[in-house]
């Protein structure tokens, strides 16, 4: 995967370990963020970034990930698996 | 007859986020989505990126939703059926397969149709346009023997055609009617800035430029121009506008003009009827104007919007809406209404020797819209200053000046 950005995800009760954002097919829907907003923001070129990959419980996180309508937010598991999409 | 609370003309994401909208505060209310097509919700966004589109990663990565979710959700799901007529006194829809439903509440989220090209032969095989997911089948599908394809339009289809058409290895070769790229809603300049991508990239672009006649037997094989010139190829992309089929409509009472006219609570003229997405033609507070907006971003907080008004909840509908497409080196971002008109004060920012140029469209004292070559960084701050009716009369000199911080006219919080 070309431009993507990866964060840890360390939350006591959660199967994610892993959030990343392909910036490349981001387009600033922004539909996660309105799923989470205490999860992902805007930056400044219109693409999401993580700002609190703790905040959300795993079944919001996965359905933030659903939202994307390009499929840019990928999710993975402590085994390094992917778990979305 | 089968009845409904909640009867939903569409399952676009327009209609399907209204839907999700109405099952968070009414669980019980009965509701159906009425749908042309015949799968579940998907990503019309994703079918023209190239993720998708060369089959870097699973077919099944466009849906957005499964079967499971209707059901879970108790959305009885009409697929494979187009609404023909409507008695809004009766609360009546009927229905292509001659069925009627009768509802309580009617969301019209019926998007809006690719544009047909009408010349001679655009009916044989191998001539695409890019709607639905069985379109995009089709255009994979030829893809993998075609070897010269001919782009019709320049815009976001064209656009992202000729991005997708040369990563698969194409010649392609782009016709516009208009003198630039996507001309009137990108200036001349950047329009020009498009056009050296697409150049950089080996897209051919003939400009003022019209078909005359497809030329080929069943399967096209090229196309005769109006100036007599033939071009061989074995594929054309069609992507010549958008437009909404409300003949149907015409004897129902329904207001509606390129669209279905909404109030600010997407609401239309007929009680308990609602509009969202592609099709409303409705009132944006913001920008004090009516308009039709058709980008995901829109359809998606009509959607909600509306399900919100539909559930008994009064919402304005008050959103900054957006659009990024990006391709072969360069990012084109529309924020709010960038139509052309006489009432508009455009200010540039920035400029094409730059690599970064953007338009700040002004209607009286206040910012409209926005285009955005290169610029996104600055779609966040001038959604910000249309949301907040910044008085920017004094500021066309900062406006102007690409190194000055558009974020300093914001009101202080």
């Amino acid at each position: 995967m070309a431009n993507t950005k990866e964060y840890s995800r360390n939350r006591a009760d959660s199967k994610i370990s892993k959030i990343v954002i392909d910036r490349d097919l981001c387009i600033g829907a922004a539909s996660c963020i309105a799923v989470s907003g205490a999860t992902y923001e805007l930056d400044g070129e219109n693409k999401v970034i993580v700002i609190g990959a703790n905040e959300a419980d795993d079944d919001t996180l996965l359905l933030s990930a659903q939202s994307c309508p390009t499929k840019a937010i990928f999710l993975y598991d402590k085994e390094g698996k992917q778990v979305f999409p | 007859m089968e009845s409904y609370k909640y009867l939903i003309v569409g399952g676009g994401i327009a209609g399907v986020t209204a839907a999700e909208t109405i099952r968070q505060t009414d669980k019980d209310g009965s509701l159906a989505i009425i749908s042309d097509e015949t799968y579940p919700l998907y990503s019309r966004v994703m079918l023209s990126k190239p993720p998708f589109f060369l089959g870097k990663i699973p077919f099944e990565s466009i849906y957005m939703k499964g079967p499971e979710w209707y059901a879970e959700n108790h959305i009885a799901y009409l697929a494979g059926k187009t609404a023909t007529a409507l008695l809004p006194a009766e609360k009546i829809l009927t229905l292509s397969d001659g069925s009627k439903i009768k509802y309580e509440k009617l969301l019209l989220a019926l998007g809006v149709a690719a544009r047909t090209w009408a010349v001679p032969g655009a009916e044989k095989k191998g001539v695409h346009y890019l709607r639905t997911l069985d379109q995009g089948r089709g255009v994979i599908e030829s893809i993998k023997t075609a070897k010269r394809a001919i782009i019709i339009g320049g815009g976001f289809i064209g656009f992202e055609m000729a991005d997708l058409l040369r990563l698969a290895g194409l010649e392609a070769t782009m016709l516009i009617r208009e003198k630039y790229f996507w001309e009137p809603l990108l200036d001349e300049k950047s329009g020009q800035m498009v056009e050296a991508a697409l150049l950089r990239t080996g897209v051919a672009i003939m400009r003022e430029t019209e078909v005359a006649e497809v030329l080929g037997t069943d399967v096209v094989s090229g196309v005769r121009l109006k100036n007599g010139e033939v071009l061989p190829c074995d594929m054309i992309m069609c992507g010549i506008g958008v437009f909404s089929p409300l003949d149907w409509l015409k004897d129902s009472g329904m207001k509606f003009g390129r669209g279905i006219i909404a109030n600010e609570y997407l609401a239309t003229n007929i009680p308990d009827i609602w509009t969202a997405g592609d099709v409303a033609e409705y009132r944006d507070i913001l920008l004090e104007e009516t308009l039709e907006l058709g980008n995901w971003a829109n359809a998606r907080e009509q959607g909600r919007v509306a399900g919100i008004n539909m559930a008994g909840e009064p919402m304005k509908f008050k959103f900054v809406s957006f659009y990024t497409t990006q391709g072969m080196g360069v990012t084109i971002t529309f924020v709010g209404d960038v139509h052309p008109g006489p009432d508009r004060t455009i200010i540039a920012r920035g400029s094409p020797e730059l690599n970064s140029y953007g338009r700040i469209i002004i209607v009286g004292k206040e910012l409209v819209g926005a285009t955005l070559m290169n610029r996104t960084k600055e779609m966040s701050v001038i959604s910000k200053l249309i949301d907040h009716n910044v008085d920017v009369s004094a500021h066309h000199a900062e406006l102007g000046d690409p190194n000055f911080d558009l974020a300093k006219l914001l009101p202080a919080n």
